[in-house]
């Protein structure tokens, strides 16, 4: 027999079926008990829907008010805009060819010229040809010197024109809008908008009154419902006890095979519960998750640790900065308003320096970085062992903690270190390196890029990867040199990647710490002092928190300043640049 | 002189063992000699991966060459490097480059081959002419729909003015309608330029109708090469019958190990018009689905040796699982032998039409 077959008529279904049947019981009363108790509230939310989306529409405009304007204003410029650039494109394109216009028309004089002259033998007629020709050459230039002049001058007036044009249907339109927003003034739609939002709120207001007078009328019904519910969960529940008791012991009476087929049939029933289980279970998460965007809850811990970590200890260094700071009693700190901020662009001359040297420290790294990274993954783009092998030679100093890299190139760059034995097997007398003024910046800034040069080679690589092939191909086929290929199609394909990484590693720099901690302490004579390892020591060794938190806030200002930058324009021209 | 002359062309992928030994790879291409004539426009049509366009990159000097050479009019250009080999490509993706304009795009091949900028200017002015983009000069290729690109992507090649302009399914990334305008803007560029056109393609109806020379392949090797018309009406091979046409030739096995072809075309059911003579062969079969084109209707049916396509123009409907009576005659019959190649003598084709005809009669 079918083992569905089977099932329907099992005992086992049977058990189930009763089982099913009591916990029905439960269900309905539990859905009267519920379909009673919120049915104002349902009632009360169907009446108030459409209010509630008048209103919601209606806050949405007036917040949205001047926005809108803005955002019309910001578009008509913006097309004003575009248009201008593309006609200056045209224009420039124009002269371009205007210029060639010359050059083309006597090359293709003095290449008839060369074709007479080489028909002619005679001496006399020759020399006569040429005088006529030097005549004609002469002539001709100046007839298209002038053409070429009247060209430009049509081509600039026209533009001039055309520009005219565009300005004027800008403005005329620009015009217009602002009268348009200047005719309905702001305080007048306003008191529009709050009086109709308000009569709004009156009415739902009101819904809800009846809502709540009507749940308190039937409050005793619903009480009665809910014991009821209770009492039948109760009941039902011990009946399925006695439901499950009783077949156990019938099982327990039952023979051998016939409880073997007992229990291979058990497995579909359990799996039956399980998804009647699961059914429940998925309409109360819809119930809530209708209401409640999980977002929310996906957000939270991320939230959280932020607050906690990042915008709190923000918000206390910038108040701390006006305070002159005592961590071991917080009461006797003493407001000091901007002291501590024309001290240290006044007084202090580490601070200065500490910051003109932030600056030069990033840009050494990254215009070192930037060569030796997209020279050497222009290398190691290609997929050989030797390319592999090194590639993972690069990229194990990244692995490897700062600290221990720094140690090891203190012992390196030490005055009688490999580094200066090396070089003097070329007879060079290496400088002190991280013991000499003017070397020891550049130094640790050396020791930084050998550290990140694997990391970056990936990441460059990874770009050189994302440029097509057939576009080298196509390069081939245009007879171009491989140095021709790298500047004219590499490097501008991979701009975008590049401008990311480096500008990003760039605002990175300003935060250097650990090198300058292990190798310099910041000298000799403060010439590789850095901001980061300033605050650092103003703060932990001198305790002037105060100050540090100043020092701190400069340094976060230069960053978000930077970072603004980036994205303000050169995302916008790398975006202008290539799209695929 | 632009003939391309093919002698014994392999290639293998995959690395040698030892220097010396060929490589143990696939066989993209195996052994294709051909020759392609001077300004003819060639199309190399397959059905994927038969190779076709491996044979085209090696052409242009883009794939490295196993076996073999190649000879572009007398000159030996197997070890060539691909920008001196006097060729144009067009690619499948357009292969433009997205950082430059549409002029800039054009002037780099012709920078590269020293050529001063008044010819420079001329020709690319003139070249953009002929694919209607001048107004799009300093647009880039983000900025321009996908038949423009194409356009671009033709302007480019013709501007270096090659002995051969090798194209590697340049439509197939176009919508239907342009694909068409395209074919014959195409056609019309060639007969301007008067420069041979080798053409890959898996599409038939691009093969069939702008090729005037057409080589089928499959599986690396050249199957047939020939016009348009003997391709379609003299398929050497069981392969070629069955890839040109839409749907293909029909293909009957039969009990000595011989096959009998006909194209769904030259069959036809049985009525007033159809009248089977003497020596005919009329076959019973049903009628397993029907398609509507439109101005036809194909069949497909049960003949029971095996299933066939009919097409036919009659408008009287017959709908799925009727039984049907069709007629063939000697003439639309094709034959081939066991190794699939076709048979041409008379007196064998005769005795093929006839052993399917008493196989059918036995039903």
């Amino acid at each position: 027999m079918n083992l569905l077959d089977q099932l329907e008529t099992s005992y086992n279904r049977q058990v189930q079926k009763r089982i099913f049947a009591q916990l029905d019981r439960i269900d309905a009363a539990r859905d009267l008990y519920l379909g009673e108790k919120y049915r104002h509230r349902i009632l009360f939310r169907e009446n108030t829907k459409d209010l509630f989306v008048e209103l919601k529409r209606e806050k949405a405009l007036l917040k949205g008010y001047r926005q809108d304007f803005r955002d019309e204003l910001r578009k008509l410029r913006r097309d004003y805009l575009n248009k201008v650039f593309e006609l200056k494109e045209n224009r420039d394109f124009g002269l371009k060819e205007n210029k060639q216009y010359v050059k083309l028309i006597m090359a293709k004089i003095d290449a008839n010229y060369r074709k007479a002259k080489a028909g002619i033998r005679e001496a006399a007629k020759l020399r006569e040809f040429e005088e006529k020709f030097r005549e004609y050459r002469a002539q001709e230039l100046g007839r298209r010197r002038e053409e070429q002049k009247q060209k430009k001058e049509k081509i600039l007036s026209e533009y001039c024109r055309q520009f005219q044009e565009l300005t004027d249907s800008y403005e005329k339109k620009r015009n217009a809008l602002l009268e348009r927003h200047r005719e309905t003034p702001k305080k007048v739609f306003r008191k529009e908008k709050m009086e109709l939002i308000r009569t709004l709120e009156a009415k739902i207001d009101a819904e809800r009154k009846q809502m709540r007078e009507a749940e308190a009328r039937d409050a005793e019904k619903v009480e009665k419902l809910r014991r009821d519910y209770f009492a039948v969960k109760k009941e039902a529940q011990a009946e399925i006890r006695s439901i499950k008791q009783e077949a156990k012991e019938k099982v327990s009476r039952m023979s051998p095979e016939e409880r073997e087929v007992y229990q291979e049939l058990q497995k579909y029933i359990r799996e039956d519960f399980r998804l009647r289980r699961l059914k429940r279970f998925d309409s109360a998460e819809t119930k809530i998750f209708r209401r409640l965007n999980p977002a929310y809850l996906y957000v939270t811990p991320a939230f959280l640790s932020a607050m906690l970590f990042t915008l709190f200890p923000f918000i206390f260094m910038i108040v701390g900065s006006f305070f002159r700071i005592n961590f071991t009693n917080l009461r006797r700190s003493k407001f000091v308003g901007l002291d501590n901020f024309i001290n240290i662009f006044t007084k202090d001359t580490e601070f200065q320096k500490a910051l003109g040297n932030t600056a030069i420290y990033a840009l050494i790294t990254i215009v070192l970085l930037t060569v030796v990274t997209v020279a050497m993954a222009a290398w190691l783009a290609k997929n050989t062992r030797i390319h592999n092998l090194t590639q993972t030679m690069v990229f194990t100093p990244h692995i490897a903690s700062l600290v221990s890299i720094s140690i090891l190139w203190i012992a390196m760059l030490h005055p009688t270190g490999i580094v200066n034995k090396f070089l003097a097997l070329f007879g060079i007398q290496g400088p002190a390196w991280l013991l000499q003024e003017n070397t020891s910046l550049f130094s640790v800034s050396l020791v930084t890029v050998w550290k990140d040069i694997g990391y970056y080679v990936l990441i460059i690589i990874s770009g050189l990867q994302g440029i097509p092939a057939y576009v080298y191909e196509a390069a081939l086929l245009d007879k171009a040199s491989k140095s021709t290929t790298f500047f004219k199609i590499t490097l501008p394909l991979l701009a975008p990647t590049m401008s990311f990484v480096f500008l990003t590693k760039f605002i990175n720099s300003f935060k250097v710490f650990a090198p300058i901690e292990i190798m310099t302490n910041g000298g000799p004579m403060g010439s590789s002092m850095v901001l980061s390892y300033w605050i650092y020591k103003v703060g932990r060794i001198g305790f002037n928190y105060g100050t540090a938190m100043a020092g701190a806030i400069v340094l976060t200002l230069m960053i978000c300043i930077c970072t603004l930058l980036k994205n303000l324009y050169f995302d916008r021209v790398v975006d202008k640049v290539v799209k695929y | 002189m632009a003939r391309i002359e093919l002698n014994h062309i392999t290639k293998i992928y995959g690395e040698p063992k030892r220097k010396g030994l060929l490589p143990e790879g696939a066989r993209a291409v195996n052994d294709v000699s051909m020759v392609i004539p001077d300004r003819s426009f060639t199309v190399l049509l397959g059905p994927s991966g038969c190779g076709k366009t491996t044979l085209l990159r090696m052409i242009a000097g883009l794939e490295s060459i196993t076996l073999g050479t190649i000879k572009l009019g007398d000159v030996d250009i197997t070890n060539i490097p691909p920008g001196d080999r006097g060729i144009a490509m067009v690619f499948q993706a357009y292969a433009l480059y997205p950082h430059m304009t549409v002029w800039k795009n054009i002037e780099f091949g012709l920078k590269n081959a020293r050529m001063p900028s008044y010819e420079i200017n001329r020709r690319i002015k003139e070249v953009l002419k002929l694919v209607n983009l001048e107004e799009y000069a300093n647009r880039r290729p983000a900025n321009l729909s996908g038949g423009q690109r194409q356009r671009v992507a033709l302007a480019r090649a013709i501007a270096k003015r090659p002995e051969v302009f090798l194209m590697d399914e340049p439509l197939s990334n176009l919508d239907a309608k342009l694909r068409s305008s395209m074919r014959t803007e195409l056609i019309q560029i060639h007969k301007s330029l008067q420069s041979t056109f080798v053409y890959v393609t898996h599409d038939q109806v691009e093969a069939m109708t702008m090729g005037d020379n057409i080589v089928v392949m499959n599986q690396g090797v050249v199957k047939q090469i020939g016009t348009p018309i003997e391709i379609y009406d003299e398929p050497n091979c069981v392969f070629v019958a069955q890839f040109i046409g839409d749907p293909g030739m029909n293909i009957i096995n039969l009990k000595d190990g011989k096959k009998i072809g006909f194209r769904p075309r030259n069959i036809n059911f049985v009525n007033e018009d159809n009248v089977p003579k003497d020596g005919d062969c009329v076959i019973r079969g049903e009628i397993l689905a029907v398609e509507n084109h439109g101005s036809e209707f194909l069949y497909f049916v049960d003949i029971g040796l095996g299933k066939i396509y009919i097409k036919d123009s009659d408008r009287t409907l017959k709908a799925v699982g009727d039984s049907v009576e069709i007629l063939l005659k000697r003439k639309n019959v094709y034959a081939f032998d066991e190794d699939e190649n076709r048979i041409y003598g008379d007196k064998e084709v005769d005795r093929v039409y006839e052993s399917f005809r008493s196989a059918g009669n036995q039903l």
